[in-house]
């Protein structure tokens, strides 16, 4: 089973965004340069040549990639020199990506780097002024969704790890401040193609609910809308599948939880979610895992057949 | 030598062997009694510990004595086995081969002699591998005779000797030439550097980058028997190789080519032949092949042969064959394309394995180092008409398949892994191109269903940028993954950098388990490669 994930680990795991790089190499060249160095290397990569260049997804162009690396090698520096490069960096890439606007940004090489960017500020979460743009990037038009989703992950977890057992024994306090900071206003359409903060949810209450399902529940107890019972009960069977990859036993009680959500995903959210378009199901989705694993034949008999996949549009 | 106190030496003796309190062989019915007699062990005879000789006078039967005590008969550590019997003829000036068996541990190396009569002759050698066979020519100058024996002795232990259990003949006559290939030696196609000897050869990168150079010494054990004048009737012959100039040198590096007839040449070898010299310091007749410039085709490699002849006029009277295989230099950059092409050809073994069709494609697929001093492997410039690989591809891989678990469900699935050598780059080739088939498919529908403002609800709209359309994601290339999450199964946890598109990159990992292109083991002539010993490790 993977480790739990904490805070300092989510840091982490989004500070390791690297170079894209076939092996695990790192790269040791940029390691040893100074902060102000590392800026005119990432800034002299930004010509109007490969800035032009038509970007609409997938693996990024290689002058991306070297951006990457130096954005990462610049994430690991600590030292305040390091930092006024980094919101340089953040500053520069807004200011650019605000021109574009959502038309031209969504064609531009620099939707590459959204991601990389929340990582890159995340390492130095710590500064006021690294979390105001923290803020600024979650709060972006311009920015996609799945990008701001794990600013805002981020960003919840920070106010969550301000309380800890004593203060908030049963979790509940967190979990409140989990659902509405990261859900806030969504709808249940918008959380639906939202999965990062839906997932940011589940992952943070796993570690709060201690690892146990029926935790993970009670800790989500004061989901009150429609996309918070639906992040809640993703939580609840996400952690039930992670017992169960651990070989563990899912408790009687858990099953029956288990099946009440699926009733729920059948009689509540199946329905809206067949009217969206490419919604990320991802409550249906860990249910119909959890119906093929041995010893979860009741809910296997409750799930109904899957629908079928998309097809392309004709010419 | 059995010895006894006598003082009747005008008598005679029985000498007999007992086995135990029975007697197992006469030794001498009535030998003169002289207080020792001179018995040879016959090979046949059963070993035991419990041996005693009895010797009785003939005249008066109480004058008897036994051993005091038992003693040993152990089979010889080395027993000769050809030549072993009076039928043996040998003519001088042919080649024989003297064999032996042994037990126990007589040691690595053994003297071997020529007897005539109860008289060393002549010494074969002083010291030959005590591996049971050793070739020897009759010198020509050898005396006939029908008293002749051999005798072999560990050069460690010289209490383990054997001869010939009979007398065999040398004759007047002249032998029937003989010729064998000395060097190169081996089996190229053995699994043992030890094995394979120096049968594989390889052509230098050390020269200008548009040269390579391959050597290879011939050494030939010739016989001349009946045939008059050998020494300009030794040729040299061996296979082409491809496009690459051949010509002759001596030892000493004379040139060398056959002048006489080319009656006979071999089927399959070059036009050119060399006039082999024989050298007195070797006793070998030589002649050095020297192959000039890397072959243009990859089919150039592999299995060749040398050829030893003894030629007399246009008729070849005798000839012995040597296989080898030939190999260029892995990581060399000296193939031929290396300057013509006016760009970077990369290094042999990317030449090769492109142009001769090695990986399973020849087409669409470049080399490009500076990129892999980054440490990148192979990549792929979105809307170029091909993927690159770099020098990190000859020289890595060897890598198990990994896990990665799915964000939301927690289902595991197995992708990447890479074998070595050709395969691996069919790995990294396949891996990048399947880059380019999504961009190449892709790309522009997804520009256009998204130029409407909306990236959620068209088919071809990519919501997580990941560059593969919504629609697509349940499906692509087997893996289902979530349209708005693009690196659905955490790729990024367990390999950095693909946070952006880790849902097309574990495709592109999948890919490499079955990449889909015929890799050809039997083609990589590269050395270390898969055909060489010992092969490529990374």
């Amino acid at each position: 089973m993977r480790t739990p994930i904490g805070l300092s680990a989510l840091c982490a795991l989004l500070l390791s965004a690297s170079a894209l790089l076939y092996a695990d190499k790192p790269d040791d060249s940029l390691a040893n340069k100074k902060a102000a160095d590392l800026y005119n290397t990432y800034e002299t990569l930004n010509t109007p040549a490969n800035l032009g260049v038509m970007f609409v997804g997938g693996k990024p162009p290689r002058f991306i990639e070297q951006q990457i690396r130096i954005l990462v090698a610049l994430g690991n520096q600590k030292t305040p020199d390091a930092r006024r490069n980094t919101i340089k960096i953040f500053d520069e890439y807004m200011e650019r990506i605000d021109k574009l606007g959502a038309n031209g940004f969504r064609t531009s090489p620099l939707q590459a780097l959204q991601i990389q960017m929340v990582a890159f500020l995340a390492a130095k979460v710590d500064h006021p002024d690294v979390r105001t743009r923290l803020k600024t990037l979650a709060e972006s038009t311009v920015i996609k969704e799945y990008a701001r989703s794990r600013a805002v992950v981020v960003l919840v977890a920070l106010d969550v790890q301000a309380l800890n057992d004593a203060q908030d024994p049963d979790g509940s306090k967190r979990g409140k401040i989990l659902l509405d900071g990261i859900l806030a206003n969504m709808t249940f359409e918008q959380s639906t193609h939202a999965p990062a903060r839906l997932y940011g949810v589940a992952r943070l209450a796993w570690d709060i609910g201690k690892h146990k399902p029926i935790l993970v529940w009670e800790v989500l107890s004061q989901a009150d809308t429609l996309p918070k019972r639906y992040a809640r009960d993703l939580a609840f069977a996400s952690a039930c599948s992670k017992v169960i990859k651990a070989k563990e036993p899912v408790t009687v009680a858990d099953g029956i939880r288990l099946r009440e959500i699926a009733e729920r995903w059948i009689k509540e959210y199946r329905p809206l979610l067949a009217k969206q378009s490419y919604p990320s199901d991802v409550v249906g989705r860990v249910l119909r895992y959890l119906a093929k694993q041995k010893g979860n034949e009741k809910l296997a008999q409750l799930m109904p057949p899957e629908d079928p996949k998309p097809k392309p549009p004709k010419p | 030598m059995i010895t006894w106190n006598t003082s009747d030496s005008d008598g005679s003796v029985r000498i007999s062997l007992y086995a135990g309190k029975k007697r197992h062989t006469m030794i001498a019915n009535a030998a003169q009694n002289t207080g020792s007699y001179s018995w040879h062990i016959p090979k046949t005879m059963r070993p035991g510990n419990d041996y005693r000789i009895h010797i009785v006078s003939t005249r008066n039967r109480l004058q008897r004595d036994f051993s005091d005590d038992t003693f040993a008969i152990e089979h010889p550590a080395i027993r000769v086995t050809y030549p072993n019997t009076s039928y043996v003829t040998w003519n001088r000036g042919s080649i024989y081969n003297i064999t032996w068996d042994q037990d126990g541990e007589p040691g690595t190396a053994v003297r071997i002699d020529l007897y005539k009569g109860n008289s060393r002759k002549r010494c074969i050698t002083n010291s030959a591998p005590n591996t049971g066979s050793y070739s020897w020519v009759v010198p020509i100058d050898t005396g006939a005779g029908n008293d002749y024996k051999i005798r072999i002795c560990s050069c460690h232990q010289p209490r383990y000797y054997d001869y010939s259990d009979h007398f065999f003949s040398i004759s007047e006559e002249l032998g029937d030439p003989y010729i064998a290939v000395a060097d190169p030696n081996g089996d190229p196609t053995a699994s043992t550097a030890a094995q394979c000897g120096n049968s594989e050869c390889v052509f230098s990168d050390t020269l200008l980058p548009t040269e390579g150079v391959l050597t290879v010494t011939c050494r030939f054990q010739v016989v001349a028997g009946r045939v008059q004048g050998i020494m300009g009737k030794v040729r040299a012959c061996i296979s082409d190789v491809g496009d690459s100039t051949l010509t002759w040198q001596t030892g000493a590096g004379a040139p060398s080519p056959w002048t006489g007839a080319p009656d006979g040449r071999p089927s399959g070898a070059n036009t050119s032949m060399g006039q082999a010299i024989y050298n007195p310091a070797t006793g070998y007749f030589e002649a050095v092949a020297i192959y000039t410039g890397l072959p243009t085709s990859n089919d150039a490699f592999g299995p060749k042969q040398v050829w030893a002849q003894i030629v007399d006029g246009s008729q070849v009277i005798t000839q012995d064959v040597q296989a080898i295989e030939v190999f260029y230099s892995r990581l060399g950059a000296n193939n031929p394309a290396a300057a013509s092409a006016g760009r970077n050809w990369g290094p042999n073994w990317f030449y090769y394995w492109k142009t001769g069709n090695v990986c399973g494609t020849t087409t669409g697929w470049e080399y490009d180092d500076l990129m892999g001093a980054l440490g990148i492997i192979g990549y792929y410039v979105p809307g170029e008409d091909h993927v690159n690989v770099t020098g990190l591809v000859a020289t890595l891989g060897d890598w198990p398949p990994f896990n990665l678990t799915h964000k939301y469900t927690s289902q595991v699935i197995t992708i990447g892994g890479a074998d070595i050598g050709p395969h691996f780059c069919a790995q990294v080739v396949a891996h990048e191109n399947l880059h380019k088939k999504f961009y190449d498919d892709w790309a522009l529908l997804i520009a256009a269903a998204e130029s409407d403002g909306n990236v959620y609800n068209d088919y071809y709209d990519d919501a997580d940028d990941d560059g593969i359309p919504n629609g697509e994601e349940p499906t692509c290339e087997g893996i289902d993954s979530e349209p708005n999450d693009p690196d659905t199964y955490d790729m990024e946890g367990y390999i950095a950098g693909y946070a952006s598109y880790g849902d097309q990159e574990i495709r592109c990992r999948k890919k490499q388990m079955n990449p889909g292109l015929t890799v050809d083991d039997s083609k990589d002539w590269a050395s270390p490669g898969t055909n060489s010993v010992p092969p490529f490790v990374p």
